[in-house]
């Protein structure tokens, strides 16, 4: 597990005896703002201060509320505020998304997959471009603690956590049509190890599968028609196997019915022709994402766009 | 706004009872145990996530087989938001599985001859087309997706024969 890095300062910063060098002070101006600019409950109702390097009332009274907030020693009064290099309050601090870049471990693992996706399927009729915001979103909501849980770094998009998530197994082994969407290569690497990298690029698959929408396709193989002539014990089936065509071709180009009685001697008009699944079109995101969690969480997209908005606001 | 789901889902469960003629011979409520113990065994409940709720929705009837309904939702523990899985567990009169298919939010709302109605569209395995009815063939193997305009369905007043 990476460990967290904790944003250095020289010397105190605060009220009282404090140092407060410039370079320090600017340091600890800019964390405050940009746990303010993440939405941190121990700043809230507080607005952005300049990173000036100037000690101000404010910068006190923020520094007091975040340490209360926080747990980090008894109230004090705006002139007793300190902040140490390396104690409590710069490691709470460094601990901010927007700081701590282990918040950011999978952006490249993400971004690759999304990438991939958006050149695979971007001519794809009704495809609208995966933001690979929406999926660090969504790795945000999956594993709320971020990278001091485990999981984090095991299971980053949670799917294959359980025996029985059908997720995992359904990209894994090309089920309901998902190896229209996925590669051999992928499949086979979730064969031996599904954590980790391999939990990125099986929750982004999976996102991407539920947003496909698949309908089954008659393919004309060959234009050209042939003629088949009716014998004893023939049917559209039987004749459909042997001819290599579909029973929807023959009922198509000979104006039959399903339930049409056949004549010994008929001559049946067909090409060749047959059946296959295909990627028809594609659902909203927002839906897929949604169906990613299954109805497990009825938050859970409030949640997605709350951390999306943080997201976005940054990345 | 769920309330308000849940009365339309009884209001139609009501408006259906009363109004269908074709309505199968209900089997015998099956009690709770039964329920889990028959969902056990289709293996829909799974050791590692927590059963929040298995219901008896209704009875459908396909090709003269009374087939039981069963709601059965399960949510498994993350390190975020729970995973849900929610199923619509189709057994047969003997309590073997026929049919298990999941959904998001489109719970099954009531029975109607072979078809089962749900709240909102469903897409098996995303096939298209999605639709709010399932319409069960061949004793429940064969599952087909319908579409049902709610605003076609009767209002309770009118399955009863109110005057307006």
């Amino acid at each position: 597990m990476t460990p967290l890095s904790i944003v250095k300062i020289g010397d105190t910063v605060g009220g009282g005896k404090a140092k407060n060098n410039l370079a320090d002070v600017k340091i600890v101006q800019g964390l405050f703002n940009d746990a303010i600019d993440f939405g941190d409950p121990a700043v809230h109702g507080l607005a952005a201060i300049p990173a000036d390097g100037k000690i101000s009332p404010t910068l006190l009274k923020m520094i007091q509320q975040y340490q209360r907030l926080k747990g980090l020693g008894p109230p004090a009064k705006p002139d007793d505020v300190v902040i140490d290099p390396g104690k409590g309050t710069m490691k709470h601090l460094s601990r901010n998304p927007y700081v701590d870049a282990r918040w950011s471990s999978w952006d490249d693992d993400i971004k690759t997959e999304v990438a991939s996706y958006n050149k695979k399927f971007g001519s794809s009729s009704g495809y609208s471009t995966l933001d690979w915001r929406l999926i660090k979103a969504q790795v945000w909501t999956e594993v709320k603690a971020g990278p001091d849980a485990g999981d984090w770094w095991s299971r980053p998009m949670q799917i294959g956590k359980f025996a029985s998530d059908k997720g995992l197994q359904v990209i894994r082994g090309g089920l309901d049509h998902s190896d229209l969407v996925t590669d051999q290569k992928l499949r086979d690497d979730l064969k031996k190890d599904s954590t980790g990298g391999n939990n990125i690029r099986a929750g982004v698959a999976y996102d991407v599968h539920l947003g496909a929408q698949y309908s089954r396709v008659e393919v004309i193989d060959q234009p050209a028609v042939k003629i088949h002539v009716v014998v004893k014990k023939d049917t559209l089936d039987s004749i459909a196997k042997a001819e290599s065509t579909t029973v929807h071709n023959l009922e198509s180009l000979n104006g039959l019915a399903s339930a049409s009685v056949l004549s010994l001697g008929q001559q049946l008009k067909f090409q060749l022709a047959h059946w296959e699944w295909q990627i028809s079109g594609w659902d909203p995101w927002t839906d897929a994402i949604e169906a990613y969690n299954g109805g497990g969480d009825p938050n859970y997209m409030t949640k997605i766009a709350a951390a999306l908005a943080k997201v976005k606001n940054r990345w | 706004m769920v309330a308000a789901r849940l009365l339309l889902a009884a209001g139609l469960v009501a408006v259906f009872s009363l109004s269908s003629c074709s309505q199968p011979q209900s089997a015998p409520e099956a009690s709770q145990a039964r329920l889990v113990e028959a969902l056990l065994q289709a293996k829909v409940i799974q050791p590692d996530l927590v059963l929040v709720h298995a219901s008896h929705t209704c009875d459908l009837l396909a090709d003269g087989m009374l087939l039981r309904v069963v709601d059965a939702r399960l949510i498994g523990k993350t390190a975020g938001s729970p995973r849900g899985f929610n199923h619509i567990a189709v057994f047969g009169p003997d309590w073997r599985l026929v049919q298990d298919i999941q959904y998001v939010n489109q719970r099954p709302l009531f029975c109607k001859g072979n078809q089962l109605v749900l709240f909102g569209d469903i897409a098996i395995r995303n096939e298209m087309p999605q639709g709010n009815v399932l319409e069960f063939a061949d004793k429940g193997a064969t599952v087909v997706v319908k579409s049902l305009d709610y605003n076609s369905l009767p209002t309770f007043g009118e399955a009863r024969g109110f005057p307006k």
